[in-house]
């Protein structure tokens, strides 16, 4: 008890010091925090002495001028005192640790709390709030915590500390990818209804950016399959008068019903298997039978109707059956946000298949020069494939200048997107047509090298 | 032509780092968001 009342009168007696040497009455103290000057009253010369608040502090560090985190370490007594836990105070001070990077409290606190395994429940909820405030990267090292300390790998916070440590860390590169997708996926079977669904598209999306298409269909299986379960128990439910209960997704429905045939469909077609493919495709083509259709969830099925017609062309570019062009064509001039995969797949296709396309690029040559303009990271990966492949068609048109002189502009964008292998790429294609290249071209060429040659 | 040569030769070793206390080298792979199909991840 005595050290609790030095620990105690540290804190304050901090506050009380800087009170005195700012010169605040506690009602200058209480204008300058916002603090009701009653419970400020109560906070510093309460017998018990009231629990001071992590917002309170914060204020009073302002007021002080002092920055966040002022007196951190001291603050955990406020929380953590004789065997007793306030988890009110305890939950807002790590949230506030984890926003402003004070690892060392929490390092403090939680080797304190992980004393008791029931404790764990407070470093979950900790690292639900940033992950639902959008701080990702902070909640990390709390499902951690959940992760390492918590034995029972089916309670429900180990299961979703997994599911949460794969979405925290989804997108970062491809080799963060697949090791997140190989420490999340033996649980996503454990998940509840609403979280599996999401996990399961997630899942889906991240293979197919590792072009891992078996990866693809297997879960775009379970994807369907699982929606269908859903919906089905739903209408029975409301077939029998009973209170809905659709799990709370982050979509509707009907995306993890369609997506599960989309993703199904594009894996089949990256593996080969076209005929298969097109009858995935035809299966998210038309889903206006699908009942609990909300606004919402009509507008996912006119979305999947197009993404259903342009990869329908998408396939058939792909194997080569170019009459379907003009429709494609005619689809991307309606729908600009399409073009420019379009225009990938285009591409593509005329170099392995050896059609002509210059009609093509002049109809879309104002799209084609917004490409330089998109900031968006898949943008510019997209617009270096595209420029790749025209480069390609340029060279075996035989039209060097223009070829060698967007070879220039891919060398640039691959370099500014670190896509080394285009980079090299790009190198090998200049320095097989170097005897076409004009003076300037080779210049250029040698200061772009050189540049290059000087990051390494 | 000497240090053009030389110039393509560092530059074809890009994204390839060494580990300078093993000595061990690693292929840094650049990020993988490659869509051409319409609708993934939409």
């Amino acid at each position: 008890m005595r050290l609790q009342e030095t620990l105690k009168r540290s804190l304050r007696s901090e506050i009380e010091k800087n009170l005195k040497e700012n010169g605040y009455t506690l009602s200058k103290f209480s204008e300058l925090t916002g603090i009701n000057p009653g419970s400020l009253s109560e906070i510093l010369n309460g017998n018990p002495p009231r629990a001071l608040t992590i917002c309170h502090l914060d204020k009073m560090a302002e007021a002080f001028g002092y920055p966040p985190g002022w007196l951190y370490e001291l603050y955990p007594e406020e929380c953590l005192g004789e065997g007793k836990i306030s988890r009110p105070r305890l939950i807002p001070y790590l949230v506030r640790c984890a926003e402003i990077g004070r690892q060392d409290c929490i390092d403090a606190a939680v080797s304190r709390l992980l004393d008791n395994p029931k404790n764990i429940s407070i470093l979950f909820t900790v690292a639900e709030q940033l992950f639902e405030s959008g701080k990702r990267r902070e909640s990390v090292p709390f499902y951690e915590f959940v992760i390492d300390n918590e034995k029972d790998s089916y309670s429900n916070q180990f299961v979703i500390s997994q599911y949460r440590l794969f979405r925290a860390v989804e997108g970062t590169n491809s080799e963060e990818d697949f090791k997140a997708v190989i420490r999340f996926e033996p649980y996503r079977k454990r998940l509840a209804e609403d979280y599996q669904l999401d996990a399961l598209l997630h899942l889906a999306n991240v293979c197919y950016t590792l072009r891992r298409w078996k990866d693809v269909e297997k879960y775009a299986d379970e994807l369907r399959e699982l929606a269908m379960i859903v919906y089905e128990d739903e209408l029975r439910r409301r077939k029998n008068n009973r209170p809905s209960e659709l799990p709370k997704t982050e979509r509707p429905l009907i995306v993890y019903y369609g997506q599960g045939f989309l993703l199904k469909a594009v894996a089949l077609k990256n593996m080969g298997r076209y005929e298969e493919s097109k009858h995935y495709t035809n299966g998210y083509a038309d889903l206006s039978w699908f009942e609990l259709l909300d606004e919402e969830a009509e507008a996912e099925v006119e979305k999947l109707r197009l993404w259903a017609l342009a990869n329908s062309y998408t396939l058939s570019m792909s194997t080569g059956s170019i009459e379907v062009l003009p429709d494609y064509l005619d689809f991307l001039s309606e729908h600009p946000s399409e073009v420019l995969p379009g225009l990938v797949t285009i591409m593509k296709s005329a170099n392995e298949f050896g059609f002509p396309v210059e009609s093509v690029l002049e109809r879309f040559s104002e799209d084609i020069k917004r490409f330089e303009e998109y900031q968006d990271a898949v943008d510019k990966i997209l617009h270096l494939h595209f420029l790749y492949q025209l480069v390609v068609y340029l060279f075996k048109k035989g039209d060097y200048s223009t070829g060698l002189d967007e070879t220039l502009r891919c060398l640039v964008l691959s370099d500014a997107s670190k896509d080394f292998d285009y980079f090299k790429r790009c190198i090998g294609l200049f320095w097989t047509h170097l005897q076409h290249a004009s003076d300037k071209q080779k210049k250029t060429f040698q200061t772009l090298v050189d540049e290059r040659s000087r990051k390494v | 032509m000497k240090s053009f040569i030389l110039s393509v030769c560092l530059v074809l070793g890009l994204g390839i780092g060494i580990n300078g206390v093993s000595g061990e080298v690693t292929i840094k792979k650049p990020p993988t968001v490659i869509q051409y199909d319409h609708g993934v991840g939409k």
